[in-house]
């Protein structure tokens, strides 16, 4: 970990970061402009753009449904992902590849191929329950990002370690307590994180299957871009950004730490 | 604590322990005994059935057929966590995110001992090991010697009847490891523990063990004390596997008591004095160690154990000289000579010289 970077590497690091940074800078940058409309260059320096979104109960809405949809998603997906994860790896299952191959397939389908499909499945079976199907939807999209991360934790853990727990008296629920979960806890936690922020960031599914009382974030970023241009829409980016990157540091600071510990 | 903790090893007993995967026999009808406090090896190359065999009385494989006790109890059937038993595995298998410490006290808090007594205990075993000062590392932060040292204490500390050890010194080098043999023989013998080993390295066995089984295709070839097995091996395999030897098939022509005498397809005649329990109709092979034998230069008038033969090689090893001779009827033979005696004695290539070796250094050994 000590070794010398060479320059050359720093550079290259250092615009692929940027790449990846600037285009989210410039949202923030514009939400702050004191005009009527999105101007980049921003044009002078005011919040009132934030006091307006978070005072429109709209926004407010759509932000906390989103939250309780990425929520309700997470638990889910976490709730069938794991097992799913852990039979796969763990055991001989007949036709292993073919139902990992099916569950990963929503990252092959353009999404808004599955959601039609999904529209069209709803429609057949008469349901109305929106919730209900935009908590499907999420999942079916989210499902391969909790399975690949901990099934890829699951393939990394030491399975000495649990003939030496169990040997030095550990009874097989304290084996999965004490040995097996610090060793995927850092695999489950990146799965949920991942599927938090697919969830919270969709558009693609949700377009299909929302109404008008369930209503993210990403399409109400939508009709307000289609209804009107001014920087109000450039604070609701800023806002999600933020969220993101709160989100992903507060995880970091609670559970990066026992990450470091155990690279090290 | 040391003197204190000699409540003594127990005495590890298998009988006729079998175990197949499908229908491969991985070990067959394994019986053996390790009394209290001993050191026992299990001595063969890999996939010989010793790690399965070793991994039945951990609990961690289950047989197919026979029996385990521990000081005359069945153990066959009870989980592994219930044996209380102390094991070291080939990688230590240390608990990355869990502290020196807290590794050392994972088998005491398991068995329910205060925190207090816990930390005490596991202290103290760390001690045992001199590692004391290293509790709050991790064990990544440990070099290979070290690692090994705390999964000894953490395997010792809660007082384990019988020690495990697969193949435990594999990963250190060579001078490390020499030293870990003599500190883990040390520590079994002062904690009075039935110690249980596993490995390939003959080496390894002949330091640590009082018994030696050598194992081979999943059935044990011998059972003996380190000095038995390597100056009485009963088959060929054992006397290949255990140092090295040379072999010529032979048949016994003559035997009266622990004299035997027995002739080559190619007419030499051979001369023992090592008690064997063979008779004339068994396949046998008198084996001859490199070192026992002796060279003198020229062809010297046949007699038993004596071959003449052309030098083809020399190679110096450091502490002997390493001699290749070939014998018409024979093939190769090989002779070890001690370097203090390789500067009067020393074979050149194409050279004829004459190798002898007393009755009591011939070994008549099982062919397979």
């Amino acid at each position: 970990m000590n070794e010398t970077v060479s320059p050359l590497l720093k550079i290259v690091v250092g615009v692929i970061l940027l790449m990846v940074v600037a285009p989210l800078v410039v949202p923030l940058l514009m939400s702050v402009s004191d005009t009527p409309y999105i101007v980049f260059p921003p044009q002078g320096f005011t919040l009132k753009w934030y006091a307006e979104v978070l005072a429109n109960p709209e926004a407010r809405g759509s932000f906390l449904f989103s939250l309780e949809l990425a929520a309700i998603v997470t638990l889910v997906s976490l709730a069938f992902g794991v097992p799913c994860a852990a039979g796969l790896t763990r055991y001989r299952v007949p036709g292993q590849d073919a139902v990992l191959g099916l569950i990963l397939s929503p990252l092959i389908v353009p999404l808004i191929v599955t959601g039609v499909a999904l529209l069209q499945l709803f429609a057949l079976l008469g349901s109305r329950a929106t919730m209900l199907q935009l908590v499907i939807g999420h999942t079916v999209v989210c499902l391969p990002y909790v399975i690949r991360s901990v099934s890829a934790s699951l393939l990394l853990v030491n399975r000495n370690l649990e003939d030496a727990a169990a040997v030095l008296g550990a009874p097989p629920h304290l084996v999965a307590t004490k040995v097996i979960w610090p060793q995927v806890r850092p695999g489950i936690l990146a799965g949920g994180i991942f599927c938090f922020i697919v969830s919270f960031d969709d558009y693609p599914i949700s377009m299909w299957l929302a109404d008008g009382n369930h209503f993210p974030v990403p399409l109400y970023l939508y009709t307000v871009i289609e209804r009107s241009f001014d920087p109000s829409i450039a604070a609701i980016a800023s806002l999600m950004i933020v969220f993101a990157l709160l989100l992903v540091l507060v995880i970091e600071k609670v559970f990066g730490l026992s990450l470091a510990r155990l690279a090290s | 604590m040391a003197t204190a903790t000699s409540a003594g090893g127990g005495e590890v007993r298998l009988t006729g322990i079998c175990r197949s995967y499908g229908t491969t026999q991985v070990v067959r009808d394994v019986n053996l005994n390790a009394a209290g406090g001993e050191i026992l090896a299990l001595l063969g190359p890999s996939g010989c059935g010793k790690t399965t065999t070793l991994r039945m009385i951990a609990g961690l494989v289950q047989p197919s057929a026979g029996e385990i006790t521990i000081d005359g109890a069945p153990i066959t059937g009870l989980p592994v966590h219930r044996r209380n038993l102390g094991m070291l595995f080939q990688n230590y298998a240390l608990f990355p995110h869990l502290s020196v410490l807290e590794n050392v006290a994972f088998g005491l808090a398991m068995r329910g001992a205060s925190k207090t007594e816990t930390t005490r205990r596991a202290r103290e075993a760390l001690a045992l090991v001199r590692l004391a000062g290293f509790e709050d590392r991790m064990p990544a932060a440990l070099s290979g010697g070290q690692q090994q040292r705390v999964a000894m204490a953490r395997a010792i500390v809660y007082r384990p009847r019988v020690l495990l050890l697969d193949e435990p010194f594999g990963a250190l080098d060579k001078k490390l490891r020499e030293e870990m043999q003599i500190e883990l023989r040390q520590l079994c013998n002062e904690l009075g523990l039935t110690t249980i080993l596993v490995t390939h390295d003959q080496e390894e066995a002949l330091i640590l063990a009082d018994q030696i089984a050598v194992m081979r295709g999943g059935r044990i070839e011998q059972v003996d004390n380190a000095r038995a097995i390597y100056e009485r091996p009963v088959s060929h395999f054992v006397a290949d596997f255990i140092g090295s030897s040379n072999f010529i098939a032979a048949g016994i022509v003559e035997k009266t008591g622990d004299h035997t005498l027995l002739r080559s397809a190619g007419g030499h005649l051979f001369a023992s004095t090592v008690a064997n329990d063979f008779s004339a109709t068994d396949r046998v092979a008198v084996a001859i160690r490199p070192e026992s034998v002796r060279l003198s230069p020229g062809e010297q008038p046949a007699a038993p154990n004596t071959l003449s033969g052309t030098i083809r090689r020399s190679l110096f090893k450091g502490q002997v000289l390493s001699v290749w001779m070939q014998n018409g009827s024979n093939g190769e033979f090989q002779v070890s000579v001690p370097i203090e005696e390789a500067g009067t004695l020393s074979p050149r290539p194409g050279e004829i010289w004459t190798a002898r070796w007393s009755a009591e250094r011939t070994l008549v050994v099982r062919e397979q």
